[in-house]
């Protein structure tokens, strides 16, 4: 009588392995970045819930009718001292594997989240301390340095920063391309929207799915700070922005690999189509199905 | 907090351009324009030694302060961070646009021609 933990862990297999490499590729999700990424966090959320679900299900289901009742009942036997009551080695070991997964989970979520502060802390306390705020670009900080480069440091310190070398090589309406596009990643704190994804690579490199999520996440996000940046500069400026700063970083050997994110961006902004309606209005519905499914599966009274 | 960082930009460009050990009163007296009392300026430097960009030794009953790397090595250190960054390995920073291969190299410099022709960059 396992139905439901069986739905479960067949709805994480799904969500784990073809779905991120069909996300990955489709089409449409350059063309509407903000609702695509939705649709990439519904979908960690919802594999990551349902792989534990599932686990904790098929645990303690000669406990109770419905898993939440089986849970209650799981943490009162434990509070009595007799934890595993009415189970079985299989029920054991799935609920032991749920818990070692759901603290794997968290755990590199909060060990690349503290490595990130740690990293950006540093760096920061090192540009402040080499370039003062410039007015004129917005607060941006200038390195002097001749390369052509331009980031950010997001956070509630955040800050801008350019090198010498990307200031003169960029005119001044590429130059407002660049700071606005960094100011969106800022104020949208699109660091925090891939940080679980880069954890979770790091979690389980194992599963390809998992692997193909991060950099398809990381793209999407460069594309919506291209969306803001263009509201503001116009599609032609921010393009030979990218552009101009794209051919003057050094190349780095063999990172060209799979697809190049950088010629996609000039892409969609030099040839934009814009899609249907129903397309962001599918995604956000998936997304919203995605997440609400597992949970309304758990409530299902007498699902064993 | 901002005149804070100020003094310390100020602190460290006196020592970057000393390259040698400085007391107190010598990085006192070499900051432009200032007349800071010399426990605003230890603060600083005490600040900074935390920050691990500045040593302090001993040389017989004062303390010298030396910056530990130059300016241009820092600059270079954190480029080579920047540069290096690949968005898998942190997400503490984002740049603008990645690192290229040559062959996204010669089409970005096609893009590059496109747009300028059909709208001359100024």
């Amino acid at each position: 009588m396992t139905v439901v933990p069986g739905l479960l862990l067949l709805l994480a297999l799904t969500l784990v392995e073809p779905v991120p490499h069909w996300l990955a590729r489709a089409r449409w999700a350059a063309r509407a970045p903000r609702p695509a990424l939705v649709l990439w966090q519904a979908i960690g959320l919802s594999a990551g819930f349902a792989g534990i679900a599932a686990g904790v299900g098929y645990g303690v289901a000669p406990l109770a009718g419905s898993i939440p009742d089986g849970v209650r009942l799981l943490a009162q036997q434990a509070r009595q001292g007799r934890p595993i009551d009415g189970l079985g080695p299989t029920q054991v070991v799935a609920i032991l594997a749920s818990l070692a997964l759901a603290a794997r989970l968290t755990g590199m979520l909060a060990g690349a989240a503290g490595r990130m502060a740690r990293d950006r802390h540093r760096h920061r306390v090192l540009v402040d301390l080499l370039s003062a705020p410039y007015a004129d670009l917005g607060g941006a900080r200038v390195l002097e340095h001749p390369g052509t480069v331009a980031y950010c440091l997001p956070g509630l310190r955040s800050r801008v920063v350019l090198s010498a070398g990307a200031v003169r090589a960029l005119d001044p309406a590429e130059l407002t391309a660049v700071l606005a596009h960094e100011h969106a990643h800022v104020a949208e704190r699109h660091d925090l929207v891939v940080l679980p994804f880069v954890a979770w690579r790091a979690a389980l490199p194992f599963l390809s799915g998992v692997r193909c999520a991060q950099p398809a996440v990381s793209a999407l996000i460069e594309m919506v700070a291209d969306d803001r940046a263009r509201a503001a500069v116009g599609a032609g400026v921010l393009a030979s922005a990218i552009a101009r700063v794209g051919t003057a970083t050094a190349p780095r050997g063999a990172l060209a690999v799979s697809g190049s994110p950088v010629l996609d961006r000039v892409a969609r902004l030099l040839d934009p189509r814009p899609v249907p309606r129903w397309v962001p209005a599918a995604a956000y519905l998936g997304a919203a199905t995605l997440v609400g499914f597992p949970v309304l599966l758990l409530l299902v009274p007498g699902g064993h | 907090m901002a005149r804070l960082g100020e003094l310390e930009r100020a602190v460290m460009d006196v020592l970057w351009a000393a390259r040698l050990p400085l007391t107190a009163r010598a990085v006192a007296a070499a900051l432009p324009r200032r007349a800071l009392a010399q426990t605003t300026v230890l603060t600083v430097l005490s600040r900074l030694e935390k920050k691990g960009v500045v040593r302090r030794d001993r040389a017989g009953r004062a303390h010298t302060y030396t910056a530990v790397a130059s300016r241009e090595d820092h600059i270079a250190a954190l480029m080579w961070e920047v540069l290096g960054s690949t968005p898998d390995r942190s997400a503490a920073l984002a740049r603008f646009v990645g690192s290229v291969g040559p062959e996204e190299t010669a089409a970005l410099t096609e893009a590059l021609q496109a747009v300028s022709g059909d709208a001359p960059a100024p």
